[in-house]
């Protein structure tokens, strides 16, 4: 089954955004990936094609990159956070609570093929440790609670968004610190304002 | 923008739309820029000596003096592949304020001017953020700040997101310029050493991470004097350090370059998580040097960090109380670098693996007599081995880790078991192989 018109009309544009055509390959395969929901050897033949690429050259970057599914992924995806942040506040935790939960091992689908789960290295989310994510999408400041609420909205079909974190959690100081320094010095320096304010 | 502080509206509601960022004062350094002289424009970077927040600390303005003279095409490629273990800066910037990295990317565009066209690396995790910034760009295309004639100066540009796929190794830049050829990120051979020589496609091509770029703006609306107001002579300006780990409050703090550890963990951050004792941090994401309470003074800039013996790299500090076993910690990152190795190189692709192996073994009490040695002997084979800092950074934490707690991982290897009461595990029951 061949690309749509709208997807081809898509990666051509995605094609003339590059000084050559191999340059798009990333980019078409994300497309592929959105339109068959993983990356066969089908897909990677017809992504050569189309960028005019042996095949070879397809699978020599889609076997690098983790983020292309090789097999089919359940509706949802969870990837959990086990990188050093996440991991000294109980990420381990979570990934044995999920796998409890879903009665799989990481790296796998449940039956009904609704849910993967897998541990994923940083995720980028270090000041909101323990993180998740749902389709890349991430889930902050994770405990067992919300993995439960994450489930039964899974459950009902909901779509999973990003969570935003609220502006309280880091309070953004609003001045310099007030610790003083090691020689004595001023902690908070008053810096020569700039005068010239943008009109 | 109030002085050069490039957090301040991080937190405002909307601020990743157009118009609350114009609101806020946004695209007033562009028109601002595009009134000047471009020699001037480039002068004033130079001046205000603005180094690479992505690690290496190198001044932007001397990067772009790299570019071969007499270059007709140039490409600009911001860095967010942000992959470095406890740094979350840019992650911030591209979902909340994605114009701020627009404009900036303008305004060096234009400095610049035989460009034509800019990339945006962002990491395929960062799913929100490529949709944000995809957004951001069509909203400065319709405004016309971007695409043909910007603001009636006859200058063209556009602005394109690429989407990486989940690769650590392709925050470094010559991996990062492969990974856009349409290739395996892996690193290039160097010389020649920046990419300004020889980037995509063999044009010159910077490539800059996004808070480095972003502070464009400052530098523009204040001039290099007024950006320098904050930060000390050689690194002037504010830094975002990602604070994170065993600390009441984690979250990304802007600070100017005079600020010390002690004063991130105990002013902005509320101090130690349930006020137990503090045991070790790293400094600047996972591929640098831990330090003790000794080091807690250390003022956090790029050159006296790296004269108390570590780097201030992309300032992930991850903070690690009494309760932390250090062979877990060290495991848990060993596991990442393996993990992330891209396999080039036999030094980082084998030895990764092999510390891996005997860490899992001492962490789980199968650690035999002279395997702390071996590991130490393991890192001294990789070290200046290695076809880019990957490996070279995956032989830290094991090395700091003995250096500085040597009586643990002995004690681990005797005693089979772990001399700290812990409250989690951190790392994978599962043997490594």
């Amino acid at each position: 089954m061949p690309l749509s018109e709208a997807a081809l009309a898509e990666c051509h544009e995605l094609i003339a955004r590059y000084p050559t055509a191999k340059c798009a390959l990333l980019q078409i395969l994300w497309v592929a990936q959105r339109e068959y929901g993983s990356i066969n050897q089908d897909v990677m033949r017809e992504v050569a094609e189309l960028l005019r690429i042996r095949p070879v050259e397809v699978a020599d970057v889609v076997s690098f990159y983790f983020m292309y599914r090789k097999q089919p992924m359940g509706t949802y995806t969870i990837s959990v956070c086990d990188t050093l942040s996440c991991a000294l506040l109980g990420a381990f935790n979570l990934i044995d609570y999920l796998e409890g939960k879903l009665g799989i091992k990481c790296g796998q689908t449940t039956p009904d093929g609704r849910i993967s789960l897998e541990a994923a290295e940083c995720l980028g989310a270090c000041s909101d440790a323990p993180v998740l994510t749902v389709d890349f999408y991430h889930q902050l400041k994770v405990t067992p609670e919300k993995i439960d609420e994450l489930l039964a909205r899974m459950e009902r079909g909901e779509e999973i968004g990003q969570e935003m974190r609220p502006p309280e959690w880091w309070e953004t100081p609003t001045g310099w610190p007030t610790t003083p320094m090691p020689d004595g010095q001023n902690p908070n320096p008053q810096p020569n304002q700039p005068t010239q304010v943008p009109k | 923008m109030v002085g050069p502080r490039l957090y301040h509206y991080l937190d405002v509601p909307g601020q990743h739309t157009l118009e609350v960022y114009e609101r806020n004062g946004g695209y007033q350094a562009l028109k601002k820029a595009l009134s000047m002289d471009r020699a001037t424009l480039v002068d004033q970077v130079k001046a205000a000596a603005i180094r690479g927040r992505g690690g290496a600390g190198f001044p932007m303005g001397n990067k772009w003096g790299t570019i071969p003279p007499g270059s007709t095409t140039i490409y600009i490629t911001c860095n967010a592949d942000e992959s470095e273990p406890g740094t979350c800066s840019n992650r911030e910037v591209l979902e909340r304020d994605p114009h701020q990295l627009i404009e900036s990317m303008i305004i060096c565009a234009y400095a610049l001017e035989h460009v034509r066209t800019c990339y945006i690396y962002i990491r395929g995790e960062y799913r929100l953020g490529a949709e944000r910034l995809n957004q951001a760009i069509q909203d400065a295309r319709a405004q016309g700040y971007l695409g043909d004639n910007i603001m009636g100066t006859g200058f063209n540009l556009d602005i394109w997101v690429f989407r990486g796929a989940g690769a650590y190794i392709c925050g470094e830049e010559t991996a990062l310029i492969e990974s856009i050829e349409g290739k395996r990120g892996q690193p290039r051979l160097r010389p020649p050493y920046f990419p300004t020589v020889m980037g995509i496609t063999n044009k010159p091509t910077v490539v800059n991470n996004v808070e480095t770029i972003i502070n464009i703006i400052p530098v523009v609306l204040y001039g290099a004097d007024g950006y320098k107001a904050y930060g000390t002579e050689k690194s002037p300006g504010t830094k975002l350090y990602c604070m994170s780990g065993h600390i009441k409050k984690p979250g990304v703090y802007e600070a100017p370059f005079t600020v010390t550890l002690r004063q991130l963990i105990w002013d902005f951050a509320g101090g130690m998580l349930n006020d137990r004792k503090f045991k070790t941090l790293i400094p600047g994401g996972a591929s640098f040097q831990w330090f003790t309470e000794e080091q807690l003074d250390t003022v956090m800039g790029f050159d006296e960090v790296r004269a108390a013996g570590s780097n201030l790299g992309s300032t992930g500090i991850m903070v690690m109380d009494e309760t932390t076993c250090v062979v877990d910690a060290a495991l848990n990152l060993v596991h990442f670098f393996a993990h992330e190795s891209c396999g080039k190189c036999t030094p980082c692709r084998e030895g990764t693996r092999w510390l891996e192996q005997i860490i899992w073994r001492i962490e789980h009490g199968q650690g035999r007599a002279g395997e702390v040695d071996q590991l130490l002997d393991i890192t001294d084979n990789m070290d200046g081995k290695c076809f880019c800092l990957l490996g070279e950074s995956a032989i830290v934490p094991v090395r700091s880790s003995i250096s500085l707690f040597r009586e643990e991982w002995d004690h681990h290897v005797t005693h089979k078991n772990c001399m700290v009461q812990r409250d989690y595990r951190m790392s994978s029951t599962a043997q490594p192989h």
